[in-house]
């Protein structure tokens, strides 16, 4: 249930194009052939009773308070079973009706408890809704003296919802939910007549079943029994703001349900076209963190890194910041100073920053967390097709035919999309994955890929060439296309290249570890699919050809004619909220907002008119550069927006070593993380429950972020940064952050027609908006590239300079996991942790029997970079000579042990290859060590000393 | 008739064993619409179903744990533990019941002195209720294994019991 009273049809919309007439209660209706009975009824205002029946699932029948009479027909038909049919005559409240119906829910009430008062339901229960609308007045076999459930057990386990048996009036919505919404299949009906129930498993607790607490079945609930713990302990919510989830990529959108300034439950609005109404356990559940006691409030100074913090008020931090800023410049010159913005924050804050560092800080020293993420898919798409971001909108994966899913691991990384290209595979499309790790899209209850291209990592380009190879070789190219559509003298030097014996998939077989048939026989399916679209994620662009995979993948959707239509595309599944967005708005050192380099006269004159000064225009540092810089002494300040570098970036003693070189780290978070241990200044930031703005999600989508609350800090984000421009000498001021979209959309064509006006209209757009698409872009290159003719490019097959050596025979490749997010700073902080509360490492069972290793033992992981101490899970989802982890624990280090290469082109670097050795341990690493003494020193002679 | 009793076969039974079913799974299609009879199957060679061979089921046909015990919880004629040499199911239905059978019910009970879905150690016999095992004419029915046992009076009960408990000395 939920507070949110969008109208519920009772049954899926049809799609048909067929119309059919009807006369419904004396009035006429027309709605397309396939459309129920009481779809067609409620679009005329007419609501007949249900339970078990809700537009998002599929009309089931079992509640028996639908039923109609139709005339000419016998009986009384279910009307959400009963299609429509041209010139019927349907009566929906008659008197025999009404005796039916309230007979039926005489049955209801007489096995569920009469607690109504102080149910936690009340008041948004739709079995009492229901009983009111058909005059349930008595219940003649009331008293309870029959056999009944009301004894039924509670379970507690999940640590968000709790189910209560009681309550539960067995009409499958959970189930149902389970399966068509989620599917996961977590849930079913156990036994049958009077002893039927909902069991999650085999009569397991929800949290030990197959469960993954998306909560689509507590959404479903029509009674109390599936009900979320907040609205038990709190009440129902009052009022709901509508907004866009912080986590992942997907940027779903959610109403925070609330009473007062208290945030009650997320429930996802059906509104949100990124996710059509589902969620995940972490957006709908893992809020908390935004009230946890550790999130910092006031902002902090301190002279020494080893002193302690000193709490102080926003204009001393202000002014110290800008003049420890404008001091370094004096010493050290312009180019010493820098900063990186965050993909968590929204466009509005990452602008600011970006605009402070090219104004107040007059160099081009910004650089953004996708550097370490989905920096290639940047520069990979924008040179084949022209533009730097994914091709389609999410809605596009219901056309698809055959999904080509390399290196992304939905089910985990973005669960909601998840949902949905698990619900396209179970209609009949087909799905190839290449990944080392056999992940559940691999195979999962009701999904099993046609193939699993299980290759090693690091040859993932090797892979795509052979693809390609074979197409050609067999000639299933589209040549129409290819001669319509892109640049014919870069195609022909391609398929020279392609054309050679190295890239066919004999050659490759052996060093990717995948047979030759099962290549080509998966490069048939892609090229003859009717659409076949390629989802990807890190396990592309983190390798040293990030860059190039993505190129290489482009080429093969151009070569087949994939790009441009409905149900195809090359689609990155990008990490972050605004890792998309944060790129848009100028995050990079040689790249003003839109995509446009710093070196192009007629770009940077149209913000320098703006912005009133000239601009630097030569590209500044990249993350890597500055850190570098930092530890040679020429580049000695950073403001690092929301992102933890020494936590998430690769090779952390280096980075270590760098911030420990600045004279000034200014950090702007929710709570001290990794980085804010070398910082001088912290400055508190807010949670997407303060902020005021927008994000854009992986499909181009910008959507509004509203406050639900005021700034817990008494400061937005974008004032600090404004704050800061000021006293440093430059004239930055909004009143709003609406007036710094205003500013975006006056300097950025691909984003000339976004305003909040818009998106409080229109719910979301897709970039680019503009004149020519007033109302965005779902799908990109329709009819024609963006860059005018798409260009092929050479994917040469470059092996990476990390290899295994018989000192680190294993090849270490980095992940996520479902319940955890990112550097886990959220997640952590909420009861995620029931699910994983430490990362583990994943180890073939050969290559544990090698080493002696059993399931849970603790193993030292060492890479010629350094070593970190984790349990040990064995699992045959790895292939032999690899292992896997994750990195949201700061304790676990992982990127301890990752290694300084990175994509030839962007600098993202290699996180999914790294050589190590494993073997069993009795003690931790002595960084990890270090980990801990830190802390203990925080929490007793290093206490924050209060203003 | 009555000699028949002596003839039942008993049943003989694995004992339960994952790998042994994993073994035997080899030999059946994944199709989900084969999971009806992989349950008869496995509880012909166990003589139920152990709840270890549920995950295994799940993943031979890619389903959910969840969705394999919704359907072996749904029939009744799938058991959860190991039943003893004679299963006797008397029919319950309306036929048998015209004709008498909830008097042989009571009566088997008694002699038995088990209830439904109980096993007697001392005759090695459990009891179980069925729903019509489609021979009303002859009603009323009981069936011993897969042997039936038809117009059922109080006499020829107790001689059948006698025949079971009788080959059981033999």
């Amino acid at each position: 249930m939920s507070l949110d009273k969008d109208i519920d049809f009772g049954t899926p919309e049809s799609k048909n194009q067929v119309l059919v007439s009807l006369e419904i209660d004396g009035h006429q209706v027309i709605v397309p052939k396939g459309t129920s009975i009481m779809r067609a009824a409620k679009q005329l205002g007419t609501s007949i009773p249900k339970l078990c029946a809700t537009d998002n699932l599929e009309a089931f029948g079992s509640c028996r308070l639908c039923l109609v009479e139709i005339e000419g027909r016998r009986g009384m038909p279910a009307s959400c079973t009963t299609p429509v049919e041209a010139d019927m005559v349907v009566h929906t409240q008659t008197d025999k009706l009404a005796k039916l119906r309230k007979g039926v829910m005489e049955l209801y009430i007489s096995d569920h408890p009469l607690d109504c008062l102080t149910c936690s339901a009340n008041g948004d229960c739709e079995l009492q809704d229901t009983a009111g609308e058909v005059g349930l007045r008595e219940v003649r076999y009331g008293g309870y003296q029959g056999e009944n459930h009301l004894a039924a057990t509670t379970d507690n386990s999940n640590p968000y919802f709790s189910f209560d048996a009681s309550k539960c009036i067995v009409c499958s919505r959970c189930v149902r939910a389970c399966d068509e919404v989620q599917g996961t299949f977590a849930l079913t009906i156990s036994k049958r007549g009077f002893e039927s129930h909902v069991s999650a498993g085999i009569e397991e607790s929800f949290l030990a079943s197959e469960c993954v607490s998306c909560g689509a079945c507590v959404q479903a609930c029509p009674t109390a029994t599936l009900m979320e713990k907040s609205v038990i302990e709190q009440g129902i919510p009052e009022h709901s703001i509508e907004t866009t989830c912080a986590y992942c990529g997907v940027g779903c959108t959610f109403n925070v349900e609330m009473k007062g300034e208290q945030v009650i439950r997320m429930v996802p609005s059906k509104k949100g076209k990124a996710n059509d109404g589902h969620a995940c356990v972490k957006g709908r559940f893992a809020w908390g963190y935004a009230s946890h006691k550790e999130r910092i409030l006031k902002p902090m100074l301190r002279s020494s890194i080893d002193d302690p913090w000193q709490e102080v008020s926003w204009d001393e931090a202000i002014q110290f910041t800008a003049k420890r800023f404008q001091e370094i410049q004096q010493q050290y010159g312009r180019k010493a100073i820098g900063g990186i913005t965050s993909s968590r924050a929204t466009n509005e804050e990452v602008f600011v920053v970006q605009k402070l560092v090219r104004t107040a800080f007059k160099n081009n020293n910004v650089d953004t967390c996708a550097r370490v993420c989905h920096s290639p898919t940047g520069f990979g798409l924008n040179k084949t097709l022209g533009t730097s971001a994914g091709t389609q909108d999410f809605a596009s994966v219901e056309s698809a035919d055959v999904i080509l899913l390399i290196g992304a691991n939905p089910t985990d990384a973005h669960p909601v999309f998840a949902s949905r290209m698990k619900k396209r595979l179970r209609e009949g499309a087909q799905i190839i994955v290449a990944d080392p790790r056999r992940i559940d899209m691999v195979e999962s209850p009701h999904i099993k890929a046609v193939a699993h291209l299980a290759l090693r990592p690091g040859t993932n380009v090797a892979l795509i060439n052979a693809f390609a190879h074979t197409i050609v070789e067999e000639d299933l190219v589209d040549w129409d296309y290819v001669n319509q559509r892109c640049d014919k003298e870069l195609f022909e030097h391609w398929l020279a290249f392609i054309k050679q014996a190295n890239n066919a998939p004999e050659s490759v077989a052996t060093l990717l570890g995948v047979d030759a048939e099962t290549l080509r026989q998966s490069a048939r399916l892609y090229a003859e699919a009717e659409r076949a679209a390629i989802y990807y994620g890190l396990g592309v662009t983190e390798h040293s050809q990030g860059s190039t995979m993505v190129m290489g993948m482009a080429n093969l959707a151009m070569l087949t004619g994939n790009l441009g239509f409905n149900g195809c595309g090359v689609n990155p599944l990008r990490g972050q909220n605004n890792v998309q967005g944060s790129c848009d708005m100028g995050s990079f050192p040689h790249e003003l907002p839109g995509y446009r380099s710093v070196s192009d006269d007629l770009t940077r004159q149209s913000f320098e008119q703006d912005w009133g000064l000239s601009l630097d225009n030569e590209p500044g540092y990249r993350i890597p550069n500055m850190f570098n810089e930092a530890i040679s002494g020429t580049f000695r300040g950073m403001y690092i927006q929301g992102e933890d570098v020494a936590q998430s970036d690769p090779d952390i003693h280096h980075v270590e070593a760098a911030l420990r070189s600045l004279d000034c780290l200014v950090v702007q978070d929710l709570f001290l993380n990794e980085t804010a241990k070398y910082a001088h200044v912290f400055l508190p930031g807010t949670s997407f429950l303060e902020k005021n703005g927008t994000f854009t999600n992986a499909e181009r989508r910008l959507g509004r972020v509203r406050p639900a609350i005021k700034p817990r800090t008494g400061k937005h984000e974008w004032q600090i940064t404004m704050d800061i421009a000021q006293a440093m000498g430059y004239p930055m001021h909004y009143e709003h952050s609406s007036e710094i979209m205003q500013e975006i959309a006056r300097l950025t064509p691909t984003f000339a027609g976004i305003s909040f006006d818009k998106l409080d209209r229109e719910g979301s757009v897709q970039w680019p908006c503009n004149d020519e698409a007033p109302n965005g872009t779902p799908i990109m290159h329709v009819g024609g590239f963006v860059r005018g003719k798409g260009a092929f490019e050479i994917t040469e097959f470059v092996a990476t300079e990390e290899k295994v050596t018989p000192k680190f025979p294993l090849l270490l490749t980095t992940g996520r996991i479902l319940s955890q997010y990112n550097v886990g700073a959220q997640t952590r902080r909420t009861e995620n942790n029931v699910w994983h509360p430490e990362d583990i490492l994943e180890i073939h069972p050969h290559d544990a029997d090698e080493r002696g290793i059993k399931d849970g033992d603790l193993i030292m992981l060492k890479s010629r970079k350094g070593e970190t101490s984790l349990h040990a899970l064995i699992s045959e989802r790895m292939q032999p000579g690899v292992v896997y982890t994750t990195f949201h624990m700061p304790f676990s280090g992982a990127n301890i042990v990752t290694t300084e290469y990175s994509d030839w082109a962007t600098n993202c670097p290699e996180y999914k290859v790294t050589a190590v050795q494993c073997k069993l341990t009795d003690h931790i690493s002595e960084w990890q060590q270090h980990f801990l003494d830190y802390q203990e020193k925080q929490n007793t002679t290093n206490k924050v000393i209060p203003a | 008739m009555l000699d028949i009793a002596h003839n039942v076969p008993k049943n003989h039974f694995e004992d339960w064993q994952l790998e042994l079913a994993a073994k035997l799974l080899k030999d059946f299609d994944s199709e989900e619409h084969n999971l009806l009879d992989v349950l008869h199957f496995f509880q012909g060679t166990f003589g139920y179903i152990d709840k270890e061979l549920i995950p295994l089921l799940a993943k031979f046909f890619n389903l959910s744990r969840a969705e394999v015990h919704g359907v072996i919880s749904f029939y009744h004629d799938f058991r959860d533990e190991k039943p003893a040499a004679y299963v006797l199911k008397i029919c319950q239905a309306e036929s048998c019941q015209a004709m008498g059978s909830n008097k042989l019910t009571t009566e088997l009970k008694a002699a038995l002195n088990i209830d439904f879905h109980e096993t007697s150690t001392a005759t090695d016999i459990t009891l179980e209720p069925v729903y019509c095992l489609g021979n009303c004419s002859c009603s009323p029915n009981l069936m011993i294994n897969s042997q039936m046992f038809s117009r059922v009076t109080s006499e020829s009960l107790t001689q059948i019991l006698q025949g079971l408990t009788e080959e059981q000395h033999d």
